[in-house]
């Protein structure tokens, strides 16, 4: 009877579950960092989506027809830092989308490209 | 379940979340027959995975009735030929005790097997459900103690695990062995001893299971405090920036992570009726063995001395044991399940 319980018992090693604490909380992060990662991707690709379209919005409103493209920055909430616009936009619209994308969204004047 | 993946795709189609990166694992076969193909809520499809349980339990019940009348039936004879004088006693109480060994010893057996590959099948499942509902409640924002919550359940159940596999299955084992010396000898050392493994038995499961609990209260509280004030910071970053950037940045977290959360629900309400049905069918098997010997030593104990309704209860208290392993690591993830569930609330 002592060897039924003390042979299994002396398999156990409790250094095993040190390594195994270990090794689960490496596991742990590398999921739970993947989980947040596709999270803040699809944020970023809403936030390029929306900001998008709120440009093109105001453009379309001062006759522009404009292909426009949003960088945004690296932090953990990513913000919208510099904006591509491609296609002929008239001097007065310029100005005009110029004025709102700086005061509206907060980017720079110098983060504006015009192709 | 068909409706629930329905209703799980239509999710998925409709919130920004790339679901697909979060299937459940599949079930058993055996447990994917039990649950239900229209799952339309979670109290209906656990409904479901015990009725369609009790329906397949009358095989089973049919057969801890028998093997229960016929102890009962040896108890009966003993008594006829304890009253029959001239005969010895001990020899007929051990001859009956015997026959009842011969009954039990068998179907214990199997039903220790069958509560240890349980608790592997739990176990296996579950390692494969925590990534996804890991990752899944990290995507909505819970990052911190998503992770806290996986290592916990991940390494409780490895403890949890090897202990029944190395030292409580074994100690059943001893239990019933020294039972049975027990009422054939009337040793009070062995009753001790006996008293001793149930004891232990029930401490180690009961600690486990305390400290488990203690620690995931623990990891909600300190690292659901650390999402909280992540969460808050984000938010404070937002409600700060330019109004219109504000807008959408508030507009486009809050639709990604309360969709995450989503997923995350629907794949924890799925995982607790995957373990439900993994883990009922060996669970009602063992109690219906438990009630029945439970039963059946009441009424042996009309008959005779105490010994073979002594050596019932035995059995019975180690089918009790089993209940306990099977259900304390069930308990376990499924307190987790409700944790990851709980999360933080955006």
């Amino acid at each position: 009877m002592i060897s039924t319980i003390a042979t299994p018992l002396s398999m156990l090693k409790i250094k095993e579950f040190g390594d195994l604490e270990a090794e689960y909380v490496l596991q742990a992060e590398h999921t739970a960092a993947q989980g947040w990662a596709e999270s803040k991707e699809l944020i970023k690709e809403r936030i390029i989506e929306h900001t998008r379209s709120y440009i093109l919005e105001k453009a379309q409103a001062l006759g522009a027809n404009l292909e426009v493209e949003v960088e945004l920055s690296d932090d953990d909430i990513p913000i919208p830092v510099a904006v591509s616009m491609i296609g002929k936009v008239s001097p007065y619209a310029k100005r005009s989308l110029t004025k709102i994308i700086t005061e509206d969204l907060g980017i720079e004047k110098e983060k504006l490209t015009w192709i | 379940m068909r409706r629930f993946f329905i209703v799980f795709l239509l999710i998925a189609l409709i919130i920004p979340v790339n679901a697909k990166a979060y299937e459940v694992p599949p079930v058993s076969a055996e447990a994917a027959e039990m649950m239900d193909a229209d799952m339309p809520s979670f109290a209906e499809g656990l409904w479901h995975v015990i009725k369609t349980a009790f329906s397949k339990m009358e095989p089973d019940l049919a057969s801890s009735i028998r093997l229960c009348m016929a102890a009962v039936g040896i108890s009966m004879l003993i008594s006829v030929l304890a009253s029959i004088p001239g005969k010895s006693m001990e020899c007929v109480n051990l001859a009956g005790l015997v026959g009842v060994c011969v009954l039990l010893l068998r179907s214990s057996d199997i039903l220790i097997h069958s509560a240890s590959d349980t608790i592997t099948q739990i176990s296996s499942y579950a390692q494969l459900l925590l990534p996804v509902i890991t990752a899944s409640s990290a995507a909505q924002g819970n990052i911190t103690s998503s992770a806290a919550l996986y290592t916990g359940t991940a390494f409780f159940d490895a403890i949890l695990s090897k202990l029944i596999s190395t030292a409580l299955l074994p100690l059943v084992y001893i239990f019933l062995v020294l039972m049975i010396a027990e009422c054939a000898v009337r040793v009070d050392s062995l009753q001790r001893l006996r008293e001793l493994c149930k004891w232990l038995i029930t401490w180690l499961l009961k600690t486990v299971l305390y400290i488990f609990t203690g620690y995931m209260s623990l990891t909600g509280v300190i690292s659901g405090a650390a999402d909280k004030t992540a969460i808050k910071a984000a938010k404070l970053t937002i409600s700060g920036a330019v109004p219109i950037v504000g807008g959408i940045l508030s507009d486009a977290s809050e639709t990604i992570l309360v969709g995450a959360g989503v997923v995350k629900n629907s794949i924890g309400v799925y995982g607790l009726i995957a373990l439900v049905a993994t883990v009922i069918l060996p669970f009602l098997r063992i109690a219906i063995m438990y009630l029945c010997l439970k039963l059946s030593s009441a009424l042996c104990s009309l008959f005779t001395g105490n010994q073979i309704s002594q050596l019932l209860q035995g059995f019975s208290d180690a089918m009790g044991m089993l209940l306990g392993m099977t259900g304390a690591v069930c308990l376990m993830f499924m307190i987790s399940i409700v944790c990851f569930m709980k999360g933080v609330v955006i």
